[in-house]
This record gives C-alpha cells, structure tokens and sequence, in this order.
C-alpha cells in the first residue's frame, strides 16, 4: 500500500489547467502536496525525484503526449497510479487510457470520478 | 460526390442540425461545469460561403476586436475549428473560470485561461462528432489570436475565394453579457470528406442505429 502523504505531479502545459486540477484534489484532499511539469522531460525528472504517489497527466502537451509519457513512466514503475486528465473526450482515446491501465478523466474534473479514483488507491 | 461544395440538400442540412445539437450541446456542458453558470445555446447556422463571405457573416461588427482560441484537427474528420468572443467579454470569462483562485489577478492570466477554456470546448465538441462519425480525430494545441472578423477568418482560411463550411453557434453565459460563437471551418477536400461521413451517419440514423 502507498503512503497517503506523499508528492502529486501536476503534468500539463497548461499553467491554468495545473492549477484547476490542483483545486479540485486540495477540495477533497485538503492536505495534499504538489509537484508540476509542462511537459514529458520535466515529468521523468519530477518523478525521478519525487517519486510522486499519483501523476496527474495532460493528453495533449509540447513533444510526447500524455499516453506516450505514462507508458514510458509505468514502463519504470508498473505500479504508479497515473490519471489522464483531458479535454479530449473521445470514446476512442478514453478507451486506449483505460487499456493501458490508466485512469481517465475529462476538463473540467468532476470531484466525485476524482474521488472514485482516489478512493481505488487509497490516496 | 462529384462537387464536394454543391449546395446541401434538406436532408444533410437536417443532419448537421442533429450532430451538431449533441456536439454543441456536450460543449456546452463542459463551458458550465467550468464557469458555474448555465450556458444558453442558439440554433447553429450552416452556411457555405467563400472564405470572404464567411468573414463577413461572422456575427460582429467589422471592426470589433475579438479573440480567437482556434485548433486544426485531423484523422477521420480534418478542419479549423475556432471559439470566437468579442475581446471586451473574454476577461469575464476569464474570470468566471477563475473564481476559485483566491488573490489572482485574472488579467495576468488571460491568456493561458483563454487557451484552456478553448481546449476544453473545442474538444468537447469534437468528440461528439468523433463518436457520432466513429472516427477517432486528433487535435492540435489551440492557439489564442487576436484581430477583426475578417484577420481571425484570414487566419483560419487564407485565401478568400476559397469555400468553407462556416458553422457559428451563440454560446451565451445566462446573467452575463458573454457570448461566443463556435466556427468550424473546412476547405474543399474536407468538405467532401465531412458529407462523405454526414451521409454515413444520416443513413445510421434513418436505419434506427
């Protein structure tokens, strides 16, 4: 089982966006911490030092995309819960998320599909 | 089809009207759930038009300064898609958005709000119509451009003579002098690639799928 006080990476190139899904994990987990990357570079480097216990991932970012990223990220640790978190609602790419083994949420986040997955992994 | 830019007959026209209803309508959903207020929408108009007639049915005045939060897509659909709002409104939109961020000044992140509310409600419309078409479509980060209806639509579609399939939708915040309006807009070839589908998809329809 994870620690429950540990690190969450915010990856996005979004700053407002890295804020917004902040917001909505502080409304549920008030003393959450937080770690940011606008993109995949920054986010190895931020897992590699944070060892976060949840990443937050943006789908469309600068270079690699969300799913490219977090394979290569759960290719190092199968076990690191990951959350897409995206504006593209596509069945399709809902489906390839959840196929990789990755949670999925659409913008703007709904607290309670944020919970949901909390609740799953005991964050 | 022989001229992908043949005038659309009643029954495209009706189709549009149906996939453009849920895509619209999932946009604007994602709109509410982001400012917290309800998002009134109009009726879409479909036009074909030259690039320049377009600019000009665009629903403002010929010199208003607007903003454009405006994405390409490609895949099994393929286009410019814009979110399009007079530039005095979009800082209220922006702070609506915002209203949770205590002590930010709203203006020192226009920009960036901006783009993310155009991601979310570009997006949203274009799944549905991924999902209403089955074709899975990738879009673009949205860029934010400023200028008149007819510099945004010289953006979006160069050359003036061209055709294009304007679609605008009134997204207006209730209680708030906001309005929007969505645009797609589609050359010739993917003109012809959109009623290709549009065809699919009203026969899905009219078969009871």
């Amino acid at each position: 089982m994870r620690m429950s006080n540990g690190t969450i990476l915010l990856v996005d190139d979004s700053r407002v966006s890295r804020m917004a899904v902040r917001n909505a994990i502080v409304k549920l987990r008030p003393d959450a911490q937080f770690a940011e990357a606008s993109n995949g570079d920054e986010a190895e480097v931020a897992v590699a030092a944070h060892k976060p216990i949840l990443v937050m991932m943006d789908l469309n970012m600068p270079g690699r995309d969300g799913l490219e990223i977090s394979t290569k990220l759960r290719s190092e640790d199968p076990a690191l819960p990951i959350i897409i978190v995206t504006a593209n609602t596509q069945d399709a790419v809902r489906t390839r998320a959840i196929d990789l083994g990755l949670g999925y949420l659409g913008k703007p986040i709904v607290g309670a599909e944020l919970e949901a997955y909390l609740v799953k992994w005991q964050l | 089809m022989s001229d992908p830019c043949s005038p659309l007959d009643p029954l495209e026209t009706d189709g549009l009207a149906e996939m453009f209803n849920l895509a619209v309508g999932r946009a604007a959903a994602s709109l509410a759930r982001l400012v917290r207020h309800e998002i009134q929408i109009s009726v879409p108009k479909v036009r074909l038009k030259s690039a320049g007639e377009a600019a000009a049915m665009l629903p403002f005045a010929a010199n208003d300064p607007l903003v454009a939060v405006h994405s390409v897509y490609s895949g099994g659909l393929a286009g410019k898609i814009a979110l399009l709002m007079p530039a005095a409104g979009s800082l209220d939109l922006v702070a609506l958005a915002l209203q949770d961020e205590v002590g930010i000044n709203p203006a020192e992140f226009e920009q960036d709000a901006l783009q993310e509310i155009g991601n979310i409600v570009v997006n949203a419309c274009l799944a549905a119509l991924a999902d209403a078409f089955a074709n899975e479509i990738a879009t673009s980060i949205p860029a934010v451009a400023r200028g008149n209806r007819h510099e945004v639509m010289r953006m979006l579609a160069p050359n003036a003579t061209s055709q294009v399939l304007l679609l605008t939708i009134d997204f207006n915040v209730r209680g708030r002098a906001i309005d929007s309006y969505m645009a797609f807009v589609l050359n010739d070839a993917e003109i012809g690639d959109f009623r290709r589908l549009l065809r699919l998809y009203i026969d899905k329809l009219m078969a009871g799928g």
